[in-house]
């Protein structure tokens, strides 16, 4: 149930993105869509992990080799959800340092003023 | 692990040291700073070189796997005979292409040995996750490079490139996990083997966002206009890094997971020939040296991921092996042309191209196409148009030279 509701919301942001992307003129407003698009890939990664009523996958006495399976969550989209926001923070920091110089040339975070290139 | 100085692994480690090391450098002896960039180069060369040499000579293929463990708990990187071609004339090319970069700021050598250690690492990796932690480190390297060119149309160019290939990456990056929700898998060799298994809504949609990726990133027409401007608006030797070999990481990804779209190998042909069909007689019309080499670069990779479908769909995994071989010294030697003759190109090929437009007619094209079409059959409609295209713009070239009027009257059509 749980991750059902998680996984509902991730595909809503990265919809939302989608098309705060695809509507949105300013570059600074483009550059939070593509956050909230990779805000929501992480939530559905971490969501396909999760197991209902799971605990953390470290065997110990709380958790025996046989039990594992069924009871510990997933830890491989975890492992990848954490690279995958270390990657998503560069992205993001290359985005608005473009945002920053392309505002520099033109004096404007409008992408319609950036005409030398068709859109 | 590491038996030896030559062992692939290497070339990962001399990537990412030199690339450590440069900064360090920059701040302690700046005039060492070439020599490092240079060797580091030739050091990933020669790692690839000793590799392709031993594989051809009947060498057993190398596997580095992490921890010492075998997939699913390891990644595995493989440095078989197709990998050590790709990952050598890569860094060959990078290699001929270093003067342009040891003239630059030290970023810009850095970011250029991080994209070259990228780039092997899309062609080597067997992990989809792995596949899509390269494509990142070789996207970022990119941006950086791009960012080099301050002027405000390369910048706007650079930041619709950004754009594009983000959006491509989060496609892959889903891709790849709705994958493992189907399948539980990220090796792609095991995942080639459970092909059947991915099925119903969810594997389908996961095979589709990793299409998407991997086609978006080889610039389809139309929807190239992001790739062109780059081309035509960064520097020459950063556009042809990433023509000769992001493009080159990127064709290498797509071989190696097309076993998994053997259902749309009719759809990634027809949209590779459209590329190519309308690349090349787009490119005629081009005045400006780089944007027409940025069509040119397109149109290849158009053919030969066009020829790579047709050849998966016929069976014959040998000729995918050659065509790998042969189809990659296509961007290589552009690369190394384009890196090498940056200055040629805009003092001598620029002014022919801005002085006469190649203008081909329809009639042309259409005469083309039916010529072609008789001669070689369906394929023909691809390469009579071109191969017209290209006559036509040549007399019309020979022509206006010849009679020397071209400075006194405008082009006029032969």
């Amino acid at each position: 149930m749980i991750s059902t509701v998680v996984l509902a919301t991730g595909l809503a942001l990265i919809l939302i993105g989608l098309w705060g992307m695809l509507t949105h003129r300013n570059i600074l407003r483009i550059i939070i869509s593509f956050s909230l698009i990779g805000t929501g890939t992480h939530i559905v990664i971490v969501a396909i992990g999760y197991v209902a009523n799971g605990t953390a996958p470290i065997i110990d006495r709380a958790l025996s080799v046989a039990d594992a399976p069924s009871r510990a969550v997933d830890p491989i989209p975890s492992a990848l959800v954490v690279t995958a926001i270390v990657i998503g923070l560069a992205v993001t920091a290359v985005m608005l340092a473009y945002a920053i110089r392309l505002y520099d040339s033109k004096k404007t975070l409008s992408i319609d003023a950036f005409t030398e290139s068709k859109w | 692990m590491v038996s030896n100085v030559f062992h692939p692994l290497n070339i990962f480690i001399v990537g990412l040291g030199g690339a450590f090391l440069i900064p360090l450098i920059y701040r302690f002896g700046r005039s060492w700073l070439p020599g490092v960039f240079v060797l580091a180069l030739a050091a990933m060369t020669l790692i690839s070189g000793v590799s392709l040499w031993r594989l051809a000579q009947g060498g057993m293929p190398i596997d580095i796997l992490t921890g010492g463990a075998h997939p699913p708990y390891a990644i595995d990187l493989r440095m078989d005979l197709p990998e050590a071609i790709f990952a050598f004339s890569i860094n060959l090319v990078a290699l001929l292409g270093a003067g342009a970069f040891v003239r630059g700021t030290y970023g810009a050598m850095l970011l250029c040995l991080l994209l070259v250690m990228g780039v092997q690492g899309m062609v080597m990796t067997r992990d989809l996750f792995n596949l899509f932690v390269f494509l990142e480190i070789v996207s970022v390297a990119t941006y950086g490079l791009l960012s080099l060119q301050d002027t405000s149309a390369a910048l706007s160019a650079a930041f619709k490139y950004l754009m594009a290939t983000v959006l491509a990456s989060t496609f892959f990056l889903i891709g790849t996990v709705l994958l493992y929700a189907t399948t539980g898998i990220l090796n792609i060799d095991d995942l080639i083997v459970a092909r059947a298994t991915i099925s119903g809504p969810i594997g389908f949609a996961a095979l589709m966002f990793l299409l998407a990726c991997l086609l978006l990133e080889l610039k389809p027409f139309p929807a190239n206009g992001w790739g062109l401007d780059v081309y035509e608006t960064a520097r020459s030797d950063v556009a042809a890094l990433i023509a000769g070999g992001v493009s080159a990481g990127v064709f290498f990804a797509l071989v190696k997971l097309l076993p998994l779209f053997d259902d749309q190998l009719e759809l990634i042909a027809a949209l590779s020939a459209v590329t190519f069909l309308f690349s090349n007689l787009i490119g005629l019309q081009q005045t400006k040296a780089q944007r027409l080499l940025g069509y040119s670069s397109i149109g290849q990779m158009g053919l030969m991921t066009l020829a790579v479908c047709l050849l998966q769909k016929l069976q014959a995994e040998s000729s995918v092996l050659y065509l790998v071989i042969a189809g990659h010294w296509g961007p290589a030697i552009f690369m190394a042309l384009w890196s090498a003759g940056v200055g040629v190109a805009d003092n001598f090929l620029r002014p022919f191209l801005t002085a006469q437009r190649a203008e081909v007619s329809t009639l042309a094209v259409f005469v083309g196409a039916i010529g072609g079409a008789s001669a070689f059959g369906i394929l023909g409609l691809v390469i009579g148009p071109v191969v017209v295209g290209f006559t036509a713009a040549l007399i019309q070239f020979a022509n206006e030279t010849l009679s020397r009027r071209r400075h006194v009257a405008p082009a006029g059509r032969p």
